[in-house]
């Protein structure tokens, strides 16, 4: 369970008081690069979207940019673990259709957004535990 | 009365007698098709007198009488009457559409070579535009079109055992189900 800031930007003082609450899974995820939880949420939709009956071509297309997202930090086991999207987090990401990449990249950056996409689906962690990093996690906290 | 009366006579000179006109050649000129097509020669002559009587109000009505249309007791309102009439005719109006090509044709070397004279003369104060004519006729400006083409491609990729394999494979790899319940297209169905 990751909890939500509230507020979401706190002063200076309460956000170091804040990193000092962190649980491990809060931990883990916040020195996660957010580009991967854009990942990792992409992954889920596509899993989701992969039930569904659609052409061929369609279907190798989500295949081939799901498989295109495992690199040397989001490993394929990583790639593996994600459980594919509830609906509430499916209708939360075609909400997120009509912003702008950029928009969408900045909204993707926030705590309470990521925080929610993995209390809605805890798998999203598991696979972050599955990550190849370079640095020890431990040794930042 | 004195001056007039001292003044010698200049005799009257005689006109000389005036040269009898040549019979013209036989030139082979046609009609087009439209003037053919109307139904009498006054109607050919009142379309061609539209292009040589004076411009303007009452233009319509002098050709008429120039053709032969009317009568020498016809009023005036008669003869605007016939005129509107000719003028507003379909077949006549088609005739005149003709004629205007011909005409602007036939005034096309008249105006190169006004054109030509006027490149030759720089004091003229449309030299410049004369020569930019006939450079733009001669040597055209580019002009460059860019023209946006969107297609969205159709699921056009058949199922075939090559694409079928691929997203077996890839589906295995990211330990999802395949889902897919289609078989392969055999070559002969394909080339359909």
């Amino acid at each position: 369970m990751i909890r939500l800031q509230d507020p979401e930007l706190k002063p200076s003082d309460d956000h170091s008081a804040w990193q000092a609450d962190w649980t491990d899974d809060e931990r883990l995820l916040a020195c996660t690069a957010p580009g991967y939880w854009h990942d990792l949420i992409r992954i889920a939709q596509i899993k989701r979207l992969l039930l569904i009956e659609m052409p061929p071509d369609l279907r190798l297309g989500f295949l081939q940019t799901m498989n295109n997202r495992v690199d040397g930090t989001l490993t394929l086991e990583a790639m593996q673990r994600v459980e594919p999207a509830c609906d509430l987090a499916m209708k939360m990401l075609d909400e997120m259709n009509s912003l702008s990449i950029d928009d969408k990249s900045r909204l993707m950056r926030r705590w309470n957004v990521i925080a929610t996409f993995v209390n809605l689906n805890p798998s999203i962690i598991e696979a972050i535990k599955l990550f190849n990093y370079r640095h020890n996690i431990s040794a930042v906290a | 009365m004195m001056a007039a009366m001292s003044a010698p006579e200049v005799p009257k000179r005689k006109r000389a007698k005036r040269r009898e006109l040549a019979p013209l050649e036989p030139i082979d000129a046609q009609d087009g098709p439209k003037m053919k097509a109307l139904p009498s020669d006054r109607h050919r002559a009142f379309v061609r007198a539209m292009y040589q009587v004076k411009p303007g109000h009452g233009a319509a009505v002098r050709a008429a009488k120039l053709a032969g249309f009317g009568t020498p007791e016809s009023s005036p309102q008669s003869m605007a009457t016939i005129a509107s009439r000719l003028t507003h005719d379909q077949r006549v109006q088609e005739a005149f559409a003709e004629e205007d090509q011909l005409y602007i044709r036939a005034s096309a070397p008249r105006a190169i070579r006004s054109l030509s004279a006027l490149i030759e003369n720089p004091n003229s104060k449309d030299h410049a535009r004369g020569i930019a004519m006939v450079l733009d006729r001669v040597h055209p400006m580019e002009t460059v079109h860019n023209v946006k083409v969107e297609h969205q491609a159709a699921s056009s990729m058949k199922a075939t055992a090559e694409v079928f394999e691929r997203i077996m494979a890839l589906a295995a790899r990211a330990n999802v189900p395949p889902m897919i319940d289609v078989t392969p297209v055999t070559p002969q169905k394909a080339e359909r």
